[in-house]
């Protein structure tokens, strides 16, 4: 009996030591290059979003930047307007990578959007 | 009168050979069970895939207990061996008893005895393992890491049970072999057990995939016990998400890591991992897609109906039997315990931020454990979601389990 007691008290030991430590050592190496592989990943992201930024630069540059000027259609709501506007520039280009300086209402430049508009809805099935 | 002699004869023969006169009180109590699990199976929709065919193989022994019947010999006269078949001479070897020659005439096994060599040799375990791994998504355990301490803790239950076992007598293999019903993972139990106490392998199995199927009524009440309404409410924060390479690491990492610590683990886990592999790797689809869905399915209906099929009442109902079940329950219980109160010192540590019924998901039971921390929190908060959060320790049990498991059989076998 008593050599049963210690061995219970053994395997007790041994079980709970073990298998806690064999899960930290897990815990450990999972962490470890859970971090690397983000890193790495992140990195690759930047550059990517660096690269991509490049593109739209020399349009921009040539662009005139003018004061912070927002008008919009008279009964719009500005915030929502410049929020919308906002989150479509920063998905095509990432936010890191552009800085939003004004928002102006574009000159009627004919009828692109209507014809286009136009085409689409009198398109046949 | 020569025909209705022979008639009598030949239906008194059926009679004698019947269930009637061959089946004794304890097949009938054990057929009562079987029709029990069936409602629990059917009805009730507990764990139906592993349930019913348990239940059937129950149900098949108890009528019929030379279905696992193991091979044997059967003395025949060699004079009367020969006249019923025309004077063939065969290769059967002969006994001589009392100046009189008998052949040793074969006599097969019954059909689930041999379906059960693959629980024996412990081949079923290790590739339902296989299976799960190709079902499981790590995702969870990577993103949250420290889960395992709860998967690890849920696994106490396995040695503080193995304590008890001693205590009421069972010698240490088959304490082993008791405790680890606390793991809650059918493969894990059925694979230690048949390598540290295979007489046991049938009171032990049913026990461990019973209680697996009630872990929607063992697991709550122990949860709502050991934690305060305001520990139950906590909603944890989103995971962050995990990138395909950390996914395809995981497995890779963890065999190496398991099998060098615990050489014993390495069928579990392995057989775990590949399956992982195949289905993170995503260049072998079609064998993952049969590892999850055929062979998974074939080895289940093998497993489940030859592990029922162990449980013939004369075996199973004897005080020893009931001794088992209620060590594994209370295995079970600890195990449950353990798990949400290492979750409430994590709860502390954290700050309040993680919900210690996660811990309870540690025992294994996949995904029902997990399922169960779920719902018990949102009775508390009915937008809180759990399940991801509980799925963490609920896959670490698995590893915990396999690793419990290598621990016994490293020092037991």
């Amino acid at each position: 009996m008593g050599d049963n007691f210690s061995l219970s008290i053994t395997i007790l030991l041994t079980g709970f030591s073990v298998v806690f430590a064999v899960l930290l050592i897990l815990i450990g190496i999972i962490k470890l290059y859970g971090t690397v592989i983000y890193r790495i990943q992140n990195k690759k992201s930047v550059k990517k979003a660096s690269r991509n930024a490049d593109l739209p630069k020399v349009e921009r540059e040539t662009l005139p930047e003018p004061a912070a000027v927002v008008e919009a259609a008279p009964g719009t709501d500005d915030d929502e307007l410049i929020a919308v506007i906002s989150a479509a520039v920063y998905s095509v280009y990432s936010a890191s990578s552009v800085r939003i300086k004004s928002i102006r209402k574009a000159q009627d430049r004919g009828s692109a959007w209507r014809s286009a508009g136009l085409s689409d809805n009198v398109r046949p099935f | 009168m020569e025909i209705l002699n022979g008639f009598l004869e030949a239906i008194k023969g059926l009679w004698n050979d019947s269930g009637f006169t061959q089946l004794v009180w304890q097949n009938y109590v054990m057929i009562a069970v079987a029709c029990v699990l069936f409602y629990l199976a059917i009805k009730k929709q507990y764990e139906p895939l592993l349930l019913l065919p348990i239940a059937f193989g129950m149900l098949l022994v108890n009528l019929y207990p030379a279905i696992m019947a193991p091979p044997s010999t059967e003395l025949v006269e060699c004079t009367a061996y020969q006249a019923a078949h025309e004077g063939q001479v065969i290769n059967y070897a002969v006994t001589t008893l009392n100046g009189v020659d008998y052949y040793n005439v074969p006599q097969y096994g019954g059909l689930l005895y041999y379906l059960y060599q693959g629980v024996k040799l412990g081949i079923y375990p290790p590739l339902i393992f296989l299976g799960i791994g190709c079902m499981t998504d790590f995702g969870p355990l990577i993103a949250s890491p420290k889960s395992f301490i709860l998967g690890a803790a849920a696994q106490i239950g396995i040695f503080i049970t193995f304590i008890g076992a001693i205590l009421l007598g069972f010698t240490p293999a088959q304490s082993g072999a008791i405790g680890i019903i606390g793991g809650a993972d059918g493969p894990t139990a059925i694979y230690v057990t048949s390598k540290l106490a295979p007489e046991l392998l049938g009171p032990i199995a049913v026990a461990a995939y019973s209680y697996m199927a009630l872990v929607p009524i063992i697991q709550p009440p122990i949860m709502k016990l050991l934690t305060t309404k305001k520990e139950r409410s906590v909603v944890m924060g989103q995971l962050r998400p995990v990138s395909k390479l950390e996914k395809i690491i995981f497995p890779i990492i963890v065999v190496i890591i398991c099998a060098i610590a615990l050489p014993s683990a390495a069928p579990l886990v392995g057989m775990l991992m590949l399956g992982n592999l195949f289905k993170e790797s995503g260049v072998v689809e079609r064998i993952s897609k049969t590892a999850q869905n055929e062979l998974m399915n074939i080895i289940t209906i093998f497993l489940g109906t030859t592990v029922g099929a162990t449980a013939t009442g004369t075996v199973f109902l004897t005080p020893k039997t009931l001794g088992i079940i209620a060590l594994g329950l209370l295995a079970f219980c600890m195990g449950t315990a353990c798990g949400v109160l290492f979750g409430k010192i994590m709860y502390k540590f954290s700050g309040g931020k993680i919900n210690p019924l996660i811990g309870s998901a540690g025992v294994s039971a996949v995904p029902m454990a997990a399922r169960v921390a779920n719902k018990v929190g949102q009775q508390e908060n009915p937008g809180n979601f759990l399940l991801m959060h509980a799925m963490g320790p609920n896959v670490a049990g698995v590893i915990g389990s396999a690793v419990a498991a290598g621990v016994l059989l490293s020092v037991l076998g």
